[in-house]
């Protein structure tokens, strides 16, 4: 039996910049640049790193794989590596529901842990990654590579988009416009995008 | 006023040296020890492990055959499931605003073969008021035996052993051969020579283990169960001693009065003198090799009632020599036995030299340091919100503060 | 132009500027540079009001100095369209030339700018609606003359305005000065608010002009508007050679010329000063009206010797004089007492409302002829205007009707030696004192006296080459240094610079075609008029079939 409908995990942590989801399932995470809505009211986060860890942070991971032929077979021989690990989602709050749409920018309040993290549909991430507000809040994010994000974040919302080839020039534009005097970044990052 | 070091250490240098001159002694009587096992044949142990002259001031293991005897591990099943249960307490501090105590039961259950799965879990429970005595009304009177200490440790045991009942049955596939494990003797050595009341002994025996080791035995009838408990690094000397009564040429008066309990003045008992089990097996066996199956003579195990007697076996891991107790019910059945001793060599495989289900119940069950001080914190917290004082004892706050 | 009302394409948003330099106004991502020409109008709509203004420059800019050095991956179509807008970007520098208020009122009229649109103030290409309330829908007062660059609209010049000063217009040999001229003069009959006289030169105006571009005939003013255009001519030989209808062959007699008309006719006939004024010695002797037939009857350098010594003027001068008016002898229009009186003729044309043309025949060659034949005329008609309209300030008789007399070769009349004793300078100078204006064309604006170039109140100027022609067309002008821009970038066909009374600002047009598709009607009858002069009668159109053959 799965979580419930889609869900992701868990809020963990949280403050009113970031937050961090626990994943049910171990390996089990949407990947880097998508866009997750969390709690109620809902909170949109931009998931900037997916880590893999002890559960304990006392207890250090040992290499146990010597005389596996596979990966998997580590996992089939330590069953409880299952749940002794877990995947963890560090994410950026970008957004929040203002007056019934998705509106990029800071949340009057953060999410509460254990507020349940689910995939962000497809319209709501669109209106948001397609935001003016959206490119600025990453770009002035204290990210350690804020472009990579960027670039796994549009490419995920071109391909998800009804329309992703606009949503793709909508949000190059906006980005184009925050670093308008950052030609060589904004080049990088364009290319990445088509 | 901070140790005199130079003293000291002028005392630990004659320590040292007259250590060195024993250790070679003990090599010598340890490789003699070990010819002694291989040469001790089953009849004569037997023979001299029964009648009258078999009375001791030691504890010896009584073996089923010769002492010196080794098997090799059976292949394991291709679906198993090793299970196990820990627990871990905050002892009742009279130094907090309120007496309590905390018992943590972790536990695991390790699914392994086509449908491989792990659960994890861990259930504390406070022990206060009540719950912190025993209480007994007899005739004569009202019994009432505070609940703190080694007694605590005992009732731990006990809740160790009773939850593993319920989690068989729950999370552990019935087709399965499922091995449940525990760390530590299954004899409760705390009970020895204590001058417990009998309440003590009646709460932990007939009330507590002896019930929880026969619904498991209920269980056992219905599936293929086996329990084991685990020692590592054991210190017993019970196998040694049955060398020691094999070797004696005294009778049972004689030795009564002149060896001690631990130390034989006379040759060739002598030979056996601060050797431990465990020496002697690292010998005999190689690894993945058990020993023979002794039981215990502990009076301890008398009261557990019957079927439950304890027998062991040492095994060599490739690690270490343990020691792996279990009860009689278990150790008579050939193919539990063979169970407990392919599954637990399996399982100190996995765990790099230490059993994985033991190890992972461990971690649930265990209260770090942090989390001690966090109970005090919330155990303050509740007394405070209901408007009690909780100022501790000056004790306490002088244990924690070096005052000049 | 109101701030209701549809506005053009929105191009951009005024980023900055001043009142002198003009605004400049960002592109939108999306509008090409190459999609907006210098002198382009646009509206901004700034926060109280409504600009109205011209594209002086078009330019490329950045928002990152290092773009040059590391360009952006253009050969992406995704990366290029991006990066096009929001890093590079184009801009325009936009002349703001009228403001408008915020309601438009009937009586309200668009008004010079004195101030400039607030920042961020939105850009829109002027819309068709916003060209008709700058330059007016064609009407009784103005006149359909063509259509601003990349537009449809029209623009009209208010004739009434027009013909209240005296009007240049400009341009290089070629870029169609006489078909704009041609196109004036229809404006002006067709309102019918003055009467011209024109000095055709080359024979354009009157009857069919030829179309050198296209390679065909152009209809005259004479066959578009027939009974309201009188032809005359110096030459009725080519006049009938031609099949120009000629109402009056022009004579003037010796005893019409005057010493200054010689004055006039000094560089044409390489006279020295000496012997120029030696002009006024001898109607002295010989008396006015009689001195040149005089001069011109000695006979033999002996005589002219004589005459010198008696009335003590050098001799070599006089000589020369005399060797250079002779040429008038050949001319056959001069004869030493016209037949008729000329000026009165014109005169009672020009007083019925008929536009009279004079053809110069053969002698529109003759510089000297056309100078002398103009002046002599135009200081004739000009005195007669000024009797008249003095005496219709004291309380006797009708102020006569405007005139527009209209000159080519303007330059020889109003340059800076001459400008001053000339009756054109004089009438530049005058302004519309005695109702009568000039239309000057000329191909060296800069040849003109500066003084009456700044009172010039309409210029139409086609492609200029010379820098200093380009100075004297635009000196005195608002927004000289935009607006220079903008002419030296003229076609060299059919485009001109409208700027002055007639036009509420500055405007490029693209001329309108003289009898587009063959067709006149147009120029006859335009839309806006009912009826319009109607169709030739068919005694008329017999009349023109006679001609053709």
């Amino acid at each position: 039996m799965g979580p419930a409908q889609g869900r992701i995990g868990e809020v963990v942590e949280a403050s009113s910049r970031r937050c961090a989801v626990q994943c049910y399932r171990l390996y089990e995470s949407p990947p880097l640049g998508a866009l997750a809505r969390v709690g109620d009211p809902p909170v949109y986060a931009l998931i900037t790193e997916v880590s893999t860890e002890a559960l304990d942070p006392g207890r250090p991971v040992i290499a146990r794989g010597e005389d596996a032929a596979t990966v998997e077979e580590v996992y089939r021989s330590n069953p409880q590596l299952d749940k002794l690990l877990c995947t963890r989602l560090r994410c950026l709050i970008v957004g929040h529901l203002r007056d019934g749409a998705p509106v990029a920018g800071l949340p009057p309040l953060p999410p509460k842990i254990h507020s349940f993290a689910h995939p962000c549909p497809a319209d709501e991430a669109e209106a948001l990654v397609s935001s003016p507000d959206f490119a600025r809040l990453l770009l002035n994010s204290d990210l350690p590579s804020p472009d990579e994000v960027i670039v796994a974040c549009l490419r995920l919302a071109g391909r998800q988009a009804a329309d992703g080839q606009g949503l793709l020039h909508r949000a190059g534009n906006a980005l184009a416009r925050e670093l308008s005097d950052q030609v060589p970044r904004l080049n990088a990052i364009l290319r990445r995008l088509t | 006023m901070s140790l005199n070091l130079g003293k000291t250490a002028q005392q630990i240098e004659g320590f040292a040296h007259s250590l060195k001159g024993a250790q070679n002694d003990r090599s010598r009587r340890l490789s003699e020890a070990v010819d002694a096992m291989r040469r001790a044949a089953p009849e004569e142990v037997r023979a001299k492990q029964s009648g009258p002259a078999a009375q001791r001031r030691f504890l010896y293991a009584v073996a089923g055959e010769g002492l010196g005897a080794s098997h090799p591990p059976k292949s394991a099943p291709g679906n198993f499931c090793v299970l196990s249960v820990d627990g871990s307490h905050i002892d009742v501090d009279r130094h907090m605003p309120a007496a309590c105590a905390l018992v943590n039961i972790g536990g695991c259950v390790l699914r392994y073969g086509d449908d491989p799965d792990a659960y994890l879990y861990n259930e504390p429970s406070l022990y206060s008021d009540d719950r912190l005595y025993l209480t007994e009304q007899t005739p004569e009177g009202a019994t009432e035996i505070p609940i703190e200490g080694a007694i605590l440790g005992l009732m731990r045991t006990v809740e160790e052993v009773k939850a593993l009942a319920p989690l068989i049955r729950d999370k552990a596939p019935a087709d399965a051969p499922t091995l449940a494990l525990l760390d530590g003797s299954l004899i409760l050595w705390a009970l020895a020579g204590q001058g417990y009341p009998e309440l003590v002994r009646t709460e932990i025996i007939q009330r507590g283990l002896t019930p929880a080791l026969d619904a498991l035995r209920e269980m056992s009838r219905r599936r293929v169960l086996a329990l084991a408990a685990y020692v590592s690094l054991p210190r017993s000397r019970e196998a040694a001693n049955a060398l020691r009564l094999h070797l004696c040429e005294f009778d049972s008066a004689e030795c009564k009065r002149v060896c001690r309990p631990r130390r034989s003045p006379h040759s060739p008992c002598s030979m056996v003198n601060h050797l431990l089990d465990r020496e002697l097996f690292e010998e005999l066996l190689a690894p993945g090799q058990r020993s023979c199956l002794f039981s215990t003579n502990s009076s301890i195990v008398d009261e557990y009632g019957r079927g439950h007697r304890i027998c062991f076996y040492y095994l060599h891991t490739g690690e270490e020599v343990a020691r792996v107790e279990m009860p009689e019910w278990v150790a008579l059945d050939k193919a539990l036995l063979s169970l407990t001793h392919t599954l637990i060599l399996d399982q100190t495989r996995r765990g790099m030299g230490y059993p994985v289900a033991i190890s992972e119940a461990h971690e649930q069950a265990v209260i770090g340091g942090g989390d001690r001080r966090t109970f005090r914190e919330l155990v303050d917290r509740s007394l405070v919100r209901r408007g009690m004082s909780i100022s501790g004892s000056e004790k306490s706050r002088s244990k924690r503060m070096a005052w000049v | 132009m109101s701030v209701d009302g549809p506005l053009g394409e929105p191009l951009g948003m005024v980023v900055e500027g001043s009142l002198s330099r003009g605004v400049e106004v960002r592109l939108n991502p999306g509008v090409s540079v190459e999609e907006i020409q210098e002198g382009v109008y646009v509206t901004i709509k700034g926060e109280r009001r409504l600009f109205f203004g011209m594209v002086t420059d078009v330019s490329l800019g950045s928002s990152d100095p290092r773009l040059a050095q590391s360009p952006p991956d253009v050969s992406d179509p995704f990366i290029a369209r991006i990066v096009s807008g929001a890093v590079t970007y184009g801009a325009l520098s936009v002349m703001p030339m009228l403001t408008m208020p915020p309601v438009l009122g009937d009586e309200e009229k668009p008004q010079p700018a004195k101030t400039v649109p607030a920042h961020f103030s939105i850009t829109h290409r002027a819309s068709q609606r916003d060209m008709e309330v700058v330059f007016g829908k064609e009407d009784s007062s103005r006149f359909y003359i063509g259509n601003p660059l990349d537009m449809e609209a029209q623009v009209c010049l208010n004739v009434e305005e027009l013909v209240k000063r005296s009007t240049g217009v400009f341009g290089k040999s070629g870029t169609g000065k006489t078909f704009l001229t041609r196109l004036l003069l229809v404006g002006i009959l067709q309102r019918d608010v003055a009467s011209s006289l024109i000095f055709d030169m080359h024979n354009e105006y009157g009857w069919a002009g030829q179309d050198t571009d296209r390679n065909r005939q152009v209809q005259g003013l004479k066959q578009l508007f027939q009974s309201k255009v009188s032809v005359f001519s110096l030459d009725p030989e080519s006049s009938i050679r031609r099949g120009s209808k000629m109402d009056f062959e022009v004579q003037v007699g010796y005893d019409e010329v005057e010493p200054a008309d010689v004055e006039l006719l000094r560089q044409t006939l390489n006279l020295s000063e000496v012997a120029a004024a030696a002009a006024y010695d001898l109607e002295r002797k010989f008396g006015r009206k009689k001195w040149l037939q005089a001069f011109l009857g000695l006979a033999g350098r002996q005589e002219v010797y004589e005459l010198a010594n008696e009335i003590g003027v050098n001799t070599a001068a006089l000589a020369t004089l005399h060797n250079r008016l002779s040429q008038l002898k050949r001319y056959a229009f001069m004869k030493p007492r016209a037949l008729d009186d000329s000026v009165k003729r014109i005169l009672e044309r020009l007083d019925q409302g008929v536009h009279v043309v004079l053809e110069f025949g053969r002698y529109g060659s003759n510089l000297s002829a056309y100078i002398l034949v103009a002046n002599l005329l135009t200081r004739r008609i000009h005195q007669r205007y000024v009797q008249r309209t003095e005496a219709a300030e004291g309380g006797s008789g009708a102020a006569p009707r405007p005139l527009v007399i209209c000159i080519e070769e303007a330059h020889r009349f109003l340059n800076p030696n001459i400008a001053s004793q000339t009756i054109f300078g004089d009438i530049a100078r005058e302004l519309r004192k005695y109702n009568v204006t000039l239309m000057v064309i000329d191909q060296r604006p800069s040849a003109i006296d500066s003084e009456v170039m700044s009172q010039i109140g309409t210029k139409v100027t086609c492609s200029l080459d010379d820098e200093r022609d380009v100075d004297a067309t635009l000196s005195g002008a608002q927004g000289r240094r935009e607006l220079r821009s903008v002419l030296q970038k003229l076609d060299p066909k059919q485009q001109a610079l409208v700027f002055g009374h007639a036009v509420p600002l500055p405007v490029v047009v693209r001329i309108r075609e003289y009898g587009a598709g063959g067709s006149f009607q147009d120029l006859t009858r335009p839309k806006w008029q009912e009826g319009g002069y109607g169709p030739p009668t068919d005694e008329e159109l017999d009349e023109q079939l006679k001609a053709l053959d």
